[in-house]
């Protein structure tokens, strides 16, 4: 549900703004969330999101689903060494994986100009930024896991 | 005497008497407001009342005219498009959705095989060319905007027909390259199809030089070029069989 919901905003969005680069990967940030929350039911959330955006590649589809794929398991692994439901943790995952998705998306077109530059910042930016967002609005819609609480709220719970 | 006395006194009447006024303006001003506001207050509950009712027409005007311009803006966008349109049979469709991929520039639309787009299909829009189909359904097609970074078309300047090859970058603008670092080219020049490749006709327009690069040392040049078409706003575009 989060993930098909992601994926209607994201085109709802795009299909509305002048430019992709202006509206945050919510599909990404929607991954990142649903892994962090449970990380051994990766696969199927994965596959939803990252066929979704493959059907819109032009170039190179099939390096869309391997990065989804790619992006998810690394988020289930890490998810066994650090504490994936930090918000700060996803915001950094969500952060770098649009990162490496973007400059491979560039490496594949040869896409190497200096505004482009730019508009990954913002881009990056943005996706980070949706994190807390979408965080916020699954937590109040009851969408994510209750150890999703604010720290002091765990803190409380756990005494 | 006389004489001076009615000369020194025309010369001070003036001053006189726009003193005398606009003393006199004060006083005359508040009796005048005093009278006014008697006769007013009585009708004070009408009027706002009146008031409140002006207020919602006034609203209901800007609405009406807000609606009118929307309507003369599409009306206008169509016009443009079926003067395109009259001059070359094509296909009207609808943008229904747009790549969310940022560094892909791609367009979904609403007509497919069974309204006669083919493959490779020209797409323009009233102002330059918009792209071409790269992937046609039954009853959708994707087309490929020209700023795409696969997007390669055949460009000519309009003025001295200095050609070169027109290519997206992935952001709003395009590059105009292959091109001589002696091409007769400058800002403001307009760049249209060359006509080579087989896909685009010739002579359609693609943008506007922005700015003129030159490598003297390669012996090269480049341009940046903004598309003539919309790209960021399209909502409905014409559809042309390939050249």
């Amino acid at each position: 549900v989060i993930v098909l919901g992601s994926v209607a905003v994201q085109w709802l969005l795009c299909r509305f703004a002048a430019s992709a680069w202006w509206i945050p990967d919510c599909p990404w940030v929607a991954v990142v969330l649903v892994v962090s929350g449970w990380p051994r039911h990766w696969l199927l959330p994965v596959i939803v999101a990252g066929w979704l955006t493959m059907s819109w590649s032009v170039a190179a589809p099939v390096a869309v689903l391997t990065w989804y794929l790619m992006g998810g398991a690394s988020l289930s692994v890490s998810a066994a060494v650090v504490d994936v439901t930090d918000e700060r943790v996803q915001v950094l995952a969500a952060g770098v994986g649009e990162l490496v998705w973007l400059f491979v998306q560039c490496w594949i077109q040869e896409a190497r100009v200096g505004p482009l530059y730019g508009w990954m910042a913002l881009h990056i930016a943005l996706t980070m930024a949706a994190v807390p967002v979408l965080r916020r609005l699954l937590l109040w819609l009851h969408l994510l896991p209750d150890v999703w609480s604010p720290p002091e709220a765990r803190r409380i719970a756990g005494a | 005497v006389l004489a001076a006395l009615i000369g020194a006194a025309c010369m001070v009447h003036e001053p006189l008497r726009t003193g005398a006024l606009a003393i006199l303006r004060a006083p005359f001003r508040l009796v005048v407001s005093v009278i006014h506001v008697g006769l007013t207050l009585p009708q004070l509950p009408g009027l706002a009342r009146e008031n409140a009712r002006l207020r919602t027409a006034l609203s209901r005007r800007s609405l009406e005219l807000a609606q009118t311009r929307e309507t003369l803006r599409r009306t206008t966008q169509a016009e443009a498009l079926l003067a395109t349109a009259s001059q070359a049979p094509g296909v009207v469709a609808s943008v229904i959705g747009r790549s969310p991929i940022p560094t892909q520039h791609t367009i979904w639309l609403d007509r497919g095989t069974r309204d006669g787009l083919q493959l490779d299909g020209l797409v323009v829009d009233a102002h330059g060319v918009v792209g071409r189909l790269i992937d046609v359904h039954p009853s959708t097609s994707l087309a490929m905007l020209i700023t795409d970074p696969n997007s390669r078309v055949a460009g000519l300047v309009e003025r001295s027909r200095e050609s070169g090859l027109l290519s997206g970058e992935g952001h709003a603008v395009c590059r105009l390259s292959y091109l001589g670092a002696d091409a007769d080219m400058a800002e403001g020049d307009r760049i249209v199809t060359a006509g080579v490749g087989g896909v685009f006709p010739k002579g359609l327009l693609l943008g506007t030089v922005l700015t003129v690069a030159r490598d003297d040392a390669a012996g090269s040049a480049e341009a940046r070029v903004r598309p003539a078409a919309r790209l960021g706003r399209l909502e409905e575009v014409l559809c042309l069989p390939p050249a």
